[in-house]
């Protein structure tokens, strides 16, 4: 009995040795963002992505993603604007007073009313807009997230875009739970 | 174990390990595309995991990754990681797997099941992991609750539930290939195709084959084919229906054990061979109503077929099982959960000799009805949950399984948790009406009759009792630590032994023959107690330590004179496991993953305690291909990891390596 105890000490150790070295060197950038934004947060970079905006011109300006109502994220965004979005500089705006220079959109407001204020006024530029609340896609947005078996998946109105100027590409519309078209 | 190089070996996975930790560098959920995203699980708000953190029983969850991670080849092989299980390989393709003890080829106090279906088997009482599998990708989770769970899911689920759950149609769209080959697998191959069906549906289909070698050539070969379909359908947000069927045919070879019979050479060393199949058909209606109330109702038809093709015996049983149940929020402070059942299983038998049942058909039935309220006592610090369950059953009658638990939570990071229960077990129907032959003596000058040794059924045979107290404690120390303390005592009554009669010659048996029996009674009683202590370290975003010890200590003792223990003998279950696991991901899309066990010796069958390595080291090139290298039981050539079993014998487990490629599109 001893032996084999021996034996899974002995690699114990080893790991544990290789453990202390890693937490050492880990660095720690980790904090207390709630894991369920920063998948969205991972989201609105990738609908970005795969949506093509009509401007080519304003390729080489930043890409600016703006939150309209409470900021859930935390820093989530930190290491996106770290990364920078395919060679540009990403710029987050919290509660902008005006929506100029946003290119996507992420509306977190429970109101029904000022969400379709908010929707009116992104109807006037080029945006994605992106909500967080159930029905976002029914009352004119872009892209809903929904909730799914512990999932955040996200439903898609091509209409909506459509009328914005805005493609959205394929692989969006493939994995969409629900595309909403207008005849 | 006997190598003194072993030690280095030993060592210098350690120190490789080592250094690929130091190579290892954060991820960022920003490098995922949509697909990915999709399928990552928000931990924060997941009600499942809150509900794993702040429940009032000992439950592990084993998640496909896991699974994957593991290099898990079957489903027997997805459990060895869990905290308070026994997973002993008893051959090539016979498991002993229990909680908290009493392991046995027939396991009988777990209750297994898959998709809500209960596998667990009524003539043998256990669960036959040969006949347990479908394609391990498909498998969303398996969890595992040790401890009495028989106030929800009914009797037999005395020591532990396995509920092994697939995944949402939705989740598995598009097809999968997959293949596996190695030493000992010979080949494992899979397919799954799954899409939308009509604007609210997703169906998959699916199949798989396996062929597995024998251990150290001792002939227990494995052969395998399955396949099956899971239809889930929407009606509206509020209702669903799930369908699911599947077949399955095998042949599970075993190695030579002595066989009684009736002619000469009365006891011969033979390959015990057995022919599994089977299939099922399911159907679960959900209804969630405006007031936040969830219906369920469900069906389940399920045909297994055993045929023992060396004992000339098979067991055929049809099961017809309904269930309904209602979960409802009274008032702020009462979650009620209430239902019923009806299970009716038909059993016919080939008999043979030496093993058969008298009569060779039999229905049994089963009536349940349970109701279960968890009280908030003080909002998000105090849970009560109280509950019974109220059970019919043909064999040993009214039944009555009632739990009480009290979970503490002085705040969002610590769980303390305390739970009594009630649970029996009903005996199978082998102890009931089996005649089971075990040695023949063959006649002699003054006795002209062969004389056979065995187990004969009992038809007062009496449910198996225990009463268990839990006592739980879960801490998160901070965002990537968290572990788990679970402390058991459970006190058993009418425990199944055997008493030896007098012999004489048997009524009714052809040829005619003296019988010397043991017959089955409920002539023992004892107690098992024991500590499962677990811990999960999330070291970076690429790493995950994971650990487990487990103590079980088991007594008991006979109280009607003269029986034998022998149906639940001690020196059966490690009183000693301890586990770790590391999950590492590394640059490249390359992962690499090692699990090492230390099993304690097992006396009742003079084995001693073994420690084994597995390793992983897996690579995605693309998002289609997934390529793994897995090694299993590195550290010796071969080591037993159990022994005998009545009818059948145990074989070595060897070290083994398996190549699996994965095609997902």
């Amino acid at each position: 009995m001893l032996r084999p105890l021996a034996h899974f000490l002995l690699t114990l150790a080893g790991i544990g040795g290789a453990a202390a070295g890693r937490a050492l060197a880990m660095d720690e950038t980790e904090t207390l963002r709630s894991p369920e934004y920063s998948v969205k947060a991972a989201y609105l970079y990738n609908f970005a992505k795969f949506t093509e905006w009509p401007d080519t011109g304003a390729e080489s300006e930043a890409m600016t993603f703006c939150i309209a109502g409470a900021d859930p994220f935390g820093d989530a965004f930190e290491a996106l604007e770290e990364k920078g979005f395919l060679g540009r500089p990403v710029v987050v705006r919290r509660a902008p007073p005006d929506l100029h220079g946003c290119r996507v959109l992420f509306v977190n407001e429970p109101d029904a009313v000022r969400r379709a204020e908010i929707l009116l006024r992104a109807g006037n530029e080029t945006i994605l807009t992106v909500g967080d609340q159930e029905g976002f896609i029914d009352a004119g947005g872009m892209i809903g997230f929904v909730i799914a078996d512990d999932r955040v998946q996200f439903e898609a109105n091509q209409t909506a875009a459509e009328q914005a100027g805005l493609t959205l590409g394929a692989r969006m519309l493939e994995l969409a739970r629900r595309v909403k078209r207008q005849p | 174990m006997r190598d003194p190089d072993k030690i280095t070996r030993t060592a210098l996975v350690g120190l490789l390990l080592f250094a690929v930790m130091a190579k290892a560098r954060s991820d960022s959920l920003f490098d995922l595309d949509l697909e990915q995203l999709g399928r990552i699980k928000i931990t924060s708000l997941s009600k499942k995991e809150e509900s794993v953190f702040d429940a009032s029983a000992a439950v592990t969850v084993v998640t496909q990754d896991d699974i994957r991670r593991l290099g898990a080849a079957n489903i027997p092989e997805a459990l060895r990681f869990v905290p308070g299980l026994q997973v002993a390989r008893v051959d090539g393709n016979k498991w002993a797997i229990t909680a908290r003890g009493f392991s046995s080829l027939f396991a009988n106090k777990l209750l297994v099941l898959i998709d809500g279906r209960s596998v667990y088997n009524p003539i043998f009482s256990g669960a036959w992991w040969d006949a347990q599998d479908t394609l391990l990708e498909d498998i969303d989770r398996i969890e595992v609750i040790r401890g009495p769970g028989a106030t929800l899911w009914g009797a037999n689920a005395v020591n532990g539930i396995i509920n092994i759950i697939t995944q949402h149609a939705r989740d598995t769209s598009g097809g999968l290939l997959s293949a596996a080959a190695g030493t000992e697998e010979r080949g494992i191959a899979g397919g799954r195709y799954g899409g939308r069906l009509g604007e609210e549906g997703y169906y998959r289909i699916y199949g798989k084959y396996l062929n597995r070698d024998d251990l150290q050539g001792a002939g227990d070969e494995t052969e395998a084919g399955r396949g099956g379909f899971r239809i889930d359908q929407n009606f509206g947000p509020r209702a669903s229906l799930m369908l699911q069927a599947e077949g399955y045919r095998g042949s599970s070879d075993g190695a030579r054990t002595s066989i009684a019979s009736l002619s000469p050479p009365f006891n011969a060393f033979l390959h015990n061979d057995m022919e599994p199949s089977g299939a099922h058909l399911l159907g679960r209606w959900t209804h969630r109503t405006a007031g936040n109330s969830l219906a369920m109702l469900q069906f389940f038809y399920d045909y297994t077929d055993r045929d023992f093709q060396t004992l000339g015996f098979t067991a055929r049983s049809d099961v017809v099982d309904l269930e309904a149940q209602h979960e409802v929020a009274v008032g702020e402070r009462h979650d009620i959960v209430w239902g019923g059942g009806y299970r009716l299983a038909r059993s016919t038998f080939d008999n043979g000799f030496p093993l058969g049942m008298s009569p060779d058909e039999r229905n049994d039935q089963v009536f349940n009805l349970f109701a279960q309220d968890t009280i908030t006592l003080v909002p998000e610090r105090w849970r009560l949950t109280l509950g019974s369950k109220f059970e019919h059953n043909d064999i040993t009658g009214f039944e009555v399984q009632p739990n009480i638990r009290l979970a503490w939570t002085p705040d969002d990071d610590h769980t303390f948790w305390g739970s009594i229960g009630r649970a029996v077990r009903v005996p199978g129907i082998v102890a009931v009406d089996g005649l089971v032959n075990l040695r023949v003596q063959p006649p002699a000058p003054g006795m002209p009759l062969p004389t056979v040794f065995g187990f004969r059924g009992n038809t007062d045979h009496e449910a198996e009792e225990l009463l268990a107290y839990e006592l739980g404690y879960r801490a998160r120390l901070n965002p990537r630590f968290y572990w788990d303390l679970a402390l058991f005592y459970h006190d058993f009554d009418e425990l199944q032994g055997l008493l030896a009669t007098p012999c004489g010659l048997e009524r009714n048996a052809q040829p005619p023959r003296v019988l010397c029996p043991q017959i089955f009674n409920n002539g023992i009683e004892g107690e098992a107690y024991g500590v499962e202590l677990s811990a999960d370290w999330r070291v970076g975003a690429t790493w995950r330590l994971q650990g487990g010890y487990t103590f079980t200590r088991k007594d008991t003792r006979a109280v009607i004179t003269g029986t034998v223990v022998s149906a639940t003998p001690e020196g059966v279950d490690p009183e000693h496991q301890i586990f770790l696991r590391s999950s590492l991901d590394l640059p490249r899309n390359l992962s690499f993953d090692m699990g090492l066990r230390y099993v304690d010796d097992l006396p009742a069958f003079a084995l001693s305690s073994y420690f084994t390595v597995d390793a992983r080291l897996g690579w995605r090139p693309s998002k289609q291909w997934e390529l793994a290298l897995v090694g299993k039981n590195l550290v010796e050539d071969a080591h037993p990891e159990y022994g005998p079993q009545v009818f059948f014998d145990a074989t070595e487990v060897e070290r083994s390596v398996l190549g699996t490629v994965t095609l997902s599109f």
